[in-house]
């Protein structure tokens, strides 16, 4: 179930859901919006992952000349989400960070002044890439968590796919995966970044636009939510948008 | 006229060994000669097989042994050099004695872009020393060395080396490269054609530029064959200041041209690209006691040719080989001295035959479709019957019916003595960058200086003085513009104002990726026991699954894993003819060949087109008339069709296939601003078809203004910016330029995460750096290079002075259906990726979704 932009209370276009789609999780009212994050009015937290800060540092590190903007474009994107809605929390479901190289002063540096200018409890669920991130929780007030937080029908994970399966009743809010859809469109395939919608949980797109995306299909009774500019566009299920299979050794 | 005992004793020598061998001196090679000791710098401009080597080589010998002087069988002959070593280089018993510490250093350089067939060249140079014993070394040097040579040869280089552009840009890396070159007297640059319109050909510009500032009385010898700007090539090789003869014979073959149309009660093909079902005719035409050669357009249509052949024939098996530029050198070379010893008498093969070691001359010379260029036909035919003079034959075999025009356009070129001209890259900036990095780091250089010796290099010569600090500034500290890079600095600058390399990993990143302009994302196929296969493109092995069996080099394979970067197959059985297909080989035709084909037709419809052709071509142009119409070369034709596909437009400005994929984009970008739509766009060498939505409402938008040349420069980059091709040459870019990294030393990665670094960097340039001069060449270079936009530009005044004609048909028609079946493209979109999910949300709605 899920409301589109414009059918809502207040009327303008995308109204108080700013383009985004509102879904049920649980019994929860969770906005997807086309910033790639997703907004938990009931606590007025912000969820977003993989923001890969430092991926630049890393690479320039390694000789290749990439600008270092693509930080200051994801903190700048996470602010004005944090204020638009008035936030009181960031979780950052894992992969905050992209590796130790990357965490360079000046990159410490611009996410500390960030980080005072933003008035939110910052939690960090750490991912695969977060090692060392311990050197920068305290410059950047953040708090991270030891593992899995659960909070009421609500489980955050950084990869839900690798670990055990909990209660049954939870639903996991993750990321790791960088998921993209895969729309075949006149004009050739269209690959947004897409949220993973199912009965189990839901997987955020990537935060970070520097990053590289994982093609997903809708299995099951999940439904895939397209991030298409600044709207949330809800994909219908197999097979009407499925992408042509791979043709095999028929030749 | 001297008397042969005043002559330089160089010269006795040289025309000795000739007299020897029995071979008599051409003129040309006596004018080269006479130039080369004049000091001059040259071209020599004549077809294979006609002694272009000795032309350029022998001047060159005949100094150095003024200079070493040399032993010879004959005493009378023998002479002592200016320079005298130890009096036993004299002495018979010390006969070619050469030892490393009695060289004189490096004095003729010689390069070839093929490493292949560097031993063969080095073989062929050593000949006239080993027989004079002339007390001078002859070696190579390219990514084949060995280790131990290579460590000889960084104390003290032979006097004749050969070696590739690639080598000789890592030589200039070292500090010690201005010793060590500083000899140099003559370099001769071989297949000078082939290298001088691509970025290999810019390096080794550079680099000369580079050996000419260590070596100031350097001369510079081109070889070359089939091109029309003479001039232009020679003093690109020769570089500026320096005024180069052009040494031309005449002694030009003609070319006989025979057309297969035959196939048992069957017509061609309108459309069609493997040309398989031409294989009967062909058998038909073969006969395996004569040396044949079969050329092909790319690799995928070699290795179906081969197996079709083989399949049919398996008795001529012995006889047979498959060479390509993926297949294995080993397997390469044993089938080049098959070709010279009578063992391999039938070879399918790719470009990779066009250039090399002159072999032995084959009997018949067949060509599988259009040879999409005047030059290239005559080359290839060329390869029949060696001995000057003698007729060049060869067997045309048309794909398709529309190829049957082509073939007669080529005729009546090759009758007119019309060829191709080559243009090298102007000024590529990532070329530049990597140049001064190698300078920097092979003694260093200060900034004027650099600047003034870069400008001699003729593809440099116009470089302004912005773009060349904004290069020294990129590889320095990483550019000037607000995105500065702190951390990419490969070189640096000391007080007194000196730029010299970084040292350690950097340097060696650096070195590592110089020989990265001809790569592409290939990787080593070989069987599991160990047996080597060759190469293979990437990103087709990433899309195979373990089992998948596809044909290569001949023989079936089954696909198993990529393990330490290498494809690892198994011999498989039973029967496939999935061929892999590698990316970016099908060439479009040249100008010069289009505007041929444009005049055929226009003769063709008159019915007038003579020969086998015309004969062939008939039925084909009534069926165009009648579904359509033939188009006259002063209007042009437009048709609309609606397919279940969409509604399709096709247009057939006979421009060649990349012009034709500018006009495509263009087209596409002008339609959606009137009204904003995405189109599947398709190109060949006759034309174009966009591919939009049921409804789109083309007719109401096709008018003169639709193919203004107003405003084309800045549509043409828009275009390109949203058909995505110049994020795919900026892959390329990034990688000559070294923002990316090919294989980092103990971290090998695949190209294709390399790809997806060049992409995201891509994105981020063009979003927070788009003043980037990188960017700006990849976009600039699908422009020029792949829409080539001065060609561009022309066709489009062409197409606005024309008349359009639109037809509806209720079908493709002849000229329309190879288009369909060739649409891969991309498209060009004016709409939003909002839009266009919008657009596929409605149509799922009305789908009941």
């Amino acid at each position: 179930m899920s409301e589109r932009a414009g059918e809502c209370a207040g009327g303008a276009p995308g109204g108080v859901l700013f383009g985004g789609v509102a879904i049920d999780a649980a019994g929860e009212r969770v906005v997807l919006l086309p910033e790639r994050a997703a907004w938990w009015p009931g606590v007025r937290t912000l969820l977003v992952a993989d923001l890969h800060l430092g991926k630049a540092d890393a690479m320039r590190a390694h000789g290749a000349a990439v600008p270092t903007a693509t930080n200051h474009e994801s903190l700048t994107r996470l602010a004005r989400l944090v204020e638009r809605h008035a936030a009181a929390r960031v979780m950052v479901l894992g992969d905050l960070l992209h590796a130790p190289l990357g965490i360079t002063e000046d990159l410490v540096e611009s996410v500390a002044v960030w980080r005072a200018g933003v008035d939110v409890e910052l939690v960090l669920v750490p991912g695969n890439h977060d090692r060392k991130v311990e050197r920068v929780a305290e410059r950047w007030g953040m708090r991270v968590t030891a593992g899995v937080v659960r909070e009421g029908v609500f489980e955050f994970v950084h990869d839900d796919a690798a670990r055990a399966h909990a209660e049954q009743a939870s639903f996991v809010w993750s990321g790791h995966v960088h998921p993209v859809a895969r729309v075949r469109a006149p004009g050739g395939m269209l690959r947004p970044a897409c949220f993973v919608v199912g009965g189990r949980g839901c997987v955020l797109p990537a935060f970070s636009l520097f990053t590289g995306g994982a093609p997903v299909c809708a299995h099951g009774g999940e439904r895939l939510y397209a991030c298409a500019d600044d709207v949330v566009i809800e994909l219908p299920p197999e097979p009407a948008k499925r992408s042509r299979t791979r043709a095999t050794n028929s030749r | 006229m001297l008397q042969r005992s005043e002559l330089p004793i160089g010269v006795r020598a040289v025309e000795s060994f000739f007299e020897r061998r029995d071979w008599c001196i051409w003129g040309f090679q006596q004018q080269a000669w006479d130039a080369y000791a004049a000091g001059r710098s040259g071209l020599v401009h004549v077809p294979t097989g006609a002694g272009k080597t000795s032309a350029a080589y022998m001047g060159a010998l005949a100094e150095l042994i003024d200079e070493v002087g040399f032993v010879g069988q004959d005493t009378q002959t023998s002479g002592r050099g200016e320079r005298r070593g130890e009096a036993e280089k004299q002495a018979p018993s010390t006969r070619g004695a050469r030892r490393a510490d009695q060289g004189v250093g490096l004095r003729i350089l010689y390069l070839t872009p093929l490493r292949a067939v560097a031993r063969d060249i080095e073989l062929a140079l050593r000949a006239p020393i080993d027989e004079l014993a002339i007390p001078a070394r002859v070696e190579s040097r390219t990514g084949d060395t060995s280790a131990s040579m290579r460590a000889r040869q960084r104390a003290r280089l032979p006097e004749v080396l050969v070696t590739t552009p690639e080598s000789l840009s890592l030589m200039l890396t070292r500090d010690t490269a201005r010793t060590l070159l500083a000899g140099v007297r003559c370099v001769i640059v071989d297949e000078w054609h082939e290298l001088l319109a691509s970025k290999r050909g810019t390096q080794t510009e550079l680099a000369l530029s580079r050996l000419r500032a260590f070596a100031p009385h350097m001369r510079t010898w081109a070889l070359s064959a089939t091109l029309a700007n003479m001039e232009e090539a020679a003093r690109a090789a020769a570089g500026l200041g320096a005024e180069p003869a052009i040494i031309t014979a005449d002694i030009d073959r003609p070319v006989e041209i025979t057309t297969l149309t035959q196939i048992e009660g069957r017509h061609l093909p309108w459309a069609g690209f493997m040309g398989i079902i031409m294989l009967p005719a062909v058998l038909e035409a073969l006969d395996p006691d004569r040396s044949t050669l079969i050329f092909v357009n790319t690799r995928a249509q070699a290795e179906r040719w081969f197996q079709g052949i083989a399949m049919s024939r398996p008795e001529w098996a012995p006889i047979m080989g498959l060479h390509h530029g993926s297949i294995d050198r080993e397997e390469r070379e044993r089938i080049e001295a098959g070709l010279n010893d009578g063992s391999v008498r039938l070879v399918v093969a790719t470009s990779s035959l066009d250039l090399g070691v002159d072999f032995s001359p084959v009997e018949r010379v067949f060509q599988i479709g259009s040879p999409k260029g005047i030059a290239r036909l005559m080359q290839r035919a060329g390869r029949s019957g060696h001995r000057p003079g003698q007729t060049a034959r060869v067997t045309c075999v048309p794909t398709h019916a529309m190829e049957l025009i082509e073939i007669a356009a080529v005729r009546r070129a090759l009758a007119s003595g019309l060829i191709e001209p080559r243009t090298p890259f102007a000024e590529p900036v990532d070329v530049l960058a990597q140049h001064l990095v190698t300078c920097g780091m092979g003694g260093g250089f200060e900034a004027d200086e650099m600047y003034a010796e870069v400008r001699t290099a003729w593809s440099y010569r116009n470089l302004g003085r912005e773009t060349f600090d904004w290069t020294l500034d990129m590889v320095t500290h990483g550019g000037t513009t607000l995105g500065a890079y702190p951390e990419y600095h490969k070189l640096e600058r000391d007080d007194s104002g000196r730029y010299a390399g970084a040292g350690g990993r950097i340097a060696q990143m650096h070195r590592l990726n110089v020989g990265t302009i001809t790569g592409s994302a290939v990787l080593p196929i070989r069987y599991r026991n160990g047996r080597r296969l060759g190469h293979i493109e990437e990103h087709f092995v990433a899309q195979l699954r373990r089992g998948e069996r596809f044909v290569f080099a001949g023989k079936i394979v089954e696909f198993d894993t990529i393990h330490d970067m290498t494809a690892l197959v198994r011999p498989a059985r039973g029967k496939t003819t999935y061929t892999p297909h590698w990316a970016g080989t099908k060439l479009p035709i040249s100008e010069s060949l289009a505007e041929g084909v444009r005049e055929a037709i226009r003769i063709a419809r008159r019915g007038e087109l003579p020969g086998v052709e015309g004969e062939a071509t008939r039925e084909l142009m009534e069926a165009q008339a009648r579904l359509s119409r033939v188009p006259d070369p002063t209007e042009l034709l437009i048709e609309l069709c609606e397919t279940t596909e969409g509604r399709h437009l096709f247009a057939f400005p006979f421009d060649g296939r990349l012009v034709n994929a500018g006009l495509a984009a263009l087209t596409a970008l002008r339609l959606g601003r009137r009204r904003p739509a995405t189109f599947s766009i398709a190109a060949n060498d006759y034309g174009f078809e966009l591919l939009g939505a049921a409804d789109y409402p083309f007719e109401e938008h096709l008018d003169a203004a639709l193919f203004s040349p107003e405003g084309l420069a800045a549509d043409a980059i828009e275009s390109v910016n949203l058909s995505q091709l110049a994020k795919r040459q900026f892959r390329d870019v990034a990688r000559i330029a070294g923002l990316v990294f090919q294989s980092y030393p103990g971290a090998r990665k695949t190209s294709r995460q390399v790809g997806a670094s060049s992409e995201l960097i891509y994105d981020v340039f063009e979003q927070f750096d788009p003043g980037n001069l990188f960017l700006g060449q990849a976009k600039r270079e699908v422009l020029e290079r792949q829409f080539e936009r001065t060609r561009l530009g022309r066709s489009l005044a062409r197409l606005h002075a024309a008349e359009i004609t639109v037809v509806r048909t209720r079908r493709p028609t002849p000229l329309a259906y190879p288009l369909i079946v060739e649409r891969s493209g991309g498209s060009v979109s004016v709409q939003t990726l909002r839009q266009r999910l919008e657009a596929m949300q409605r149509e799922w709605e009305g789908a009941g979704v």
